[in-house]
């Protein structure tokens, strides 16, 4: 409907943007004409990311399990850029080990750690980064993705569910602690989207329907382009089955 | 008419003022004939009106003079309306209300049966007959959108507000059972749950004031429209909108935090 870039001028960071939910995002948020940084564990996938989002796109080669890397993260855009008015925080792993899903009994404490790491403090160590900077410009948009599974365990799935119920608690306390300054932190809770992480499940359990990573992106791309005065709580993107019995398959 | 919903039928009940109306014209200016139901009949020609001059066209529709507590009222309603314009492929549930009688709210204990059944009646099972009646249509041509508009009080009792709250969690409770059911022929149930918003509702609470901080019926209205625009492969599961509150802090904060903040404030 609207004619212009809304994202014009604004400065925008995606953790795990390299794949998945976070490349589409970074496509997404770049469409509606932020700058976009894009920033991966992995040097060369975030460089052939940012070529694919838009011309300009800078790439950071850090680590959202480093506390470090996260403060560079922040220190790099604010210095390319003069502000960091969007963080989408969509770093994540399904699984600390390769492998089947297991039991809880069978998995590590390294590949529980991982998950952690990654999905909790990862996003942790992101939001910290970034928020003195909005803090003092008394705005700013932050999106952490949780999941369905941050609401409901499933079986063999404990360190990723565990972690994304810490991304909503987490996201809820920032909420209610920044607003006061202008700050808007939301949470995603997407049922399950088609992206590479659904890899570490290995060839079993694929599902049938999935959204695309896309769909999550464009409501990403909604959520931080909301009016000032409101604010969407913890809304869950689930798949339309039309026609679907459950349990059907299809 | 062009937009995302050209050629589209939408029926809004509430739609005499507040957020129906509000929904009724951000649908038409989209491209959404409106069928604007509600029992006062001025006041639905104001809200064509209005939807009209937001489709900046003349765009098919109509008012409905309809109780939404009355079955044959809504057969009445679907019915006309697929004779008329030939579908339905939208249908915005936002009849409500907060309480019957005067008084402003009450103790459970002294609310009057007939207050509690007329909040349930109207609210609950209005919204049940609505859905009830469109859905036909919609099975038909294996496509609709549903949205029934409940509350944050559907997920969270208020004291003083239980005919209320019951009603919005029935609400509810009622489009998650009908969406597992609908969506088998293709008509995609939502549910949206809305903070306080700037309406006439609040005068139903008087002697209280209205809350402080209210979400403006154009955005509750916004919001409408993307649900039922959203690609036909996802669904929002009963997305909560509250305000977003910038303002003064609590007043324990300085003491805690004063110093930290006015650091911070220096520094950077």
């Amino acid at each position: 409907m609207s004619g212009g870039a809304p994202l014009a001028g604004q400065s925008a960071i995606v953790t795990g943007g390299a794949g998945g939910i976070g490349l589409a995002t970074a496509q997404a948020l770049a469409r509606l004409g932020a700058a976009v940084t894009v920033v991966d564990v992995d040097a060369d996938r975030a460089r052939a990311a940012a070529a694919e989002v838009a011309p300009g796109t800078a790439a950071l080669a850090l680590d959202v399990t480093r506390a470090a890397d996260m403060e560079r993260m922040a220190a790099a855009v604010l210095e390319a850029h003069g502000r960091i008015d969007i963080l989408v925080a969509a770093a994540g792993v399904l699984r600390g080990e390769a492998g089947r899903p297991q039991m809880l009994h069978e998995t590590t404490a390294a590949a529980w750690d991982r998950v952690i790491d990654i999905n909790l403090t990862g996003t942790y160590f992101a939001n910290r980064a970034v928020l003195p900077a909005m803090l003092k410009a008394k705005s700013g948009n932050i999106v952490n993705l949780s999941s369905t599974s941050g609401k409901k365990g499933l079986a063999y799935d404990a360190a990723y569910c565990a972690s994304k119920f810490g991304v909503i608690g987490l996201s809820e306390s920032l909420a209610e602690e920044v607003r006061p300054q202008g700050v808007r932190v939301q949470v995603v809770l997407p049922e399950v989207v088609d992206t590479p992480m659904l890899a570490q499940n290995g060839p079993l359990f694929r599902p049938k329907e999935m959204l695309p990573a896309d769909r999550v992106a464009q409501f990403i791309a909604h959520l931080v382009t909301l009016p000032a005065g409101m604010v969407l709580v913890n809304p869950v993107l689930g798949v339309f089955r039309a026609g679907r019995r459950a349990g059907a398959g299809a | 008419m062009s937009g995302p919903l050209a050629g589209k039928v939408a029926i809004v009940t509430g739609a005499g003022g507040g957020i129906g109306r509000a929904t009724a014209r951000a649908l038409a200016r989209s491209g959404a004939a409106i069928v604007a139901v509600g029992r006062t009949p001025e006041r639905l020609e104001e809200t064509l009106a209005l939807a009209r001059d937001a489709a900046g066209a003349v765009a098919p529709g109509f008012a409905e003079t309809a109780d939404i507590t009355s079955e044959d009222d809504m057969r009445r309603m679907a019915e006309r309306t697929v004779e008329r314009l030939g579908r339905i492929d939208i249908l915005i549930a936002s009849a409500g209300i907060l309480r019957a009688a005067a008084g402003g709210p009450k103790p459970a204990v002294d609310t009057p049966i007939e207050e509690w059944t007329t909040v349930l009646r109207t609210n609950l099972r209005g919204t049940f007959l609505s859905n009830r009646a469109v859905l036909p249509a919609m099975m038909r041509q294996k496509s609709g959108d549903i949205v029934n508009v409940a509350s944050t009080s559907a997920l969270k009792g208020f004291a003083y507000d239980a005919a209320y709250c019951a009603s919005k969690f029935g609400i509810l409770g009622m489009s998650e059972a009908l969406h597992e059911e609908a969506r088998l022929s293709g008509v995609r149930v939502q549910t949206l749950l809305p903070g306080p918003v700037e309406t006439g509702i609040w005068e139903q609470n008087r002697p209280v004031p209205p809350p402080e901080k209210s979400l403006e019926v154009a955005q509750v209205a916004e919001t409408i429209l993307y649900l039922v625009t959203l690609p036909r492969d996802a669904v929002l599961h009963g997305p909560v909108m509250v305000p977003f509150r910038v303002h003064r802090r609590p007043a324990w904060r300085a003491a805690v935090l004063g110093g930290v903040a006015a650091t911070r404030g220096e520094s950077a």
